[in-house]
């Protein structure tokens, strides 16, 4: 890489990663379509079906993953000391 | 603001190219990691979301926070064989994200960028929730 490049234009390298445990886009696609049908399948009868998921945006996306992430390290951590201090 | 960053990405990655990556522990999968040590462990899976890294290049793609993405990269300018670094923070904010670079430039991201972002982001959730922490991304159980 002669010079930065950002997400911007990284589109290529990204979709087309080679390495065999990197997602393809089309993958990716498919379990987020496989999420989407099984929390509509999980959907109690009276209960809103989830249009949420399927009119989500970028924003929505990026900020659920984000916390998602952060909330399972915090609970990993916290997960670990506790059997740290049990093992003590 | 920018020394505040700088020493903060410093901390979670350190400064030295030849340091060993972290592996995930197999042997003992209780040891108590820092996390420092398991934000390395995420970021290098972040950094594989874009392929290959060039030889003597590194690259850092990680979670900070439930707020902030941070992007780290370092090579070697072919033309004047100089060490180049650029450091880019990502901003989850309620109206949007903001691109922040080194030098208070600041912007909201849109069109393809925001989309890749929003891609790897979500390849991020997917892999380094399964490979890291052992869990389903969609469920967040554990994994047999």
């Amino acid at each position: 890489m002669s010079e930065y490049t950002s997400f911007d234009n990284k589109t290529d390298v990204l979709l087309h990663a080679s390495s065999e445990h990197v997602l393809t886009y089309a993958e990716f696609e498919a379990q987020r379509q496989q999420a989407e049908l099984r929390a509509q399948h999980e959907t109690q009868p009276g209960q809103q079906s989830t249009p949420e998921i399927a009119s989500a945006t970028p924003l929505d996306l990026i900020s659920q993953a984000t916390k998602n992430v952060w909330r399972v390290r915090q609970a990993h951590l916290e997960e670990t000391k506790d059997m740290f201090d049990l093992a003590a | 603001m920018a020394d505040v960053f700088k020493k903060a990405l410093k901390l979670l990655t350190g400064n030295d190219t030849t340091t060993p990556k972290l592996t995930m522990p197999k042997n003992r999968p209780f040891k108590t990691l820092t996390e420092r040590e398991l934000i390395q462990l995420e970021s290098n899976i972040g950094s594989e979301l874009f392929g290959p890294i060039p030889a003597g290049n590194r690259r850092e793609f990680f979670n900070l926070d439930p707020t902030t993405w941070i992007w780290h990269e370092e090579w070697i300018d072919v033309d004047t064989g100089k060490k180049k670094v650029a450091t880019t923070r990502y901003e989850v904010h309620d109206n949007g994200i903001l691109k922040v670079l080194e030098g208070a430039k600041y912007k909201f991201i849109e069109g393809e960028e925001l989309r890749n972002l929003t891609v790897a982001v979500q390849m991020y959730h997917e892999r380094v929730i399964r490979e890291v922490y052992n869990r389903d991304p969609a469920t967040g159980e554990k994994l047999s």
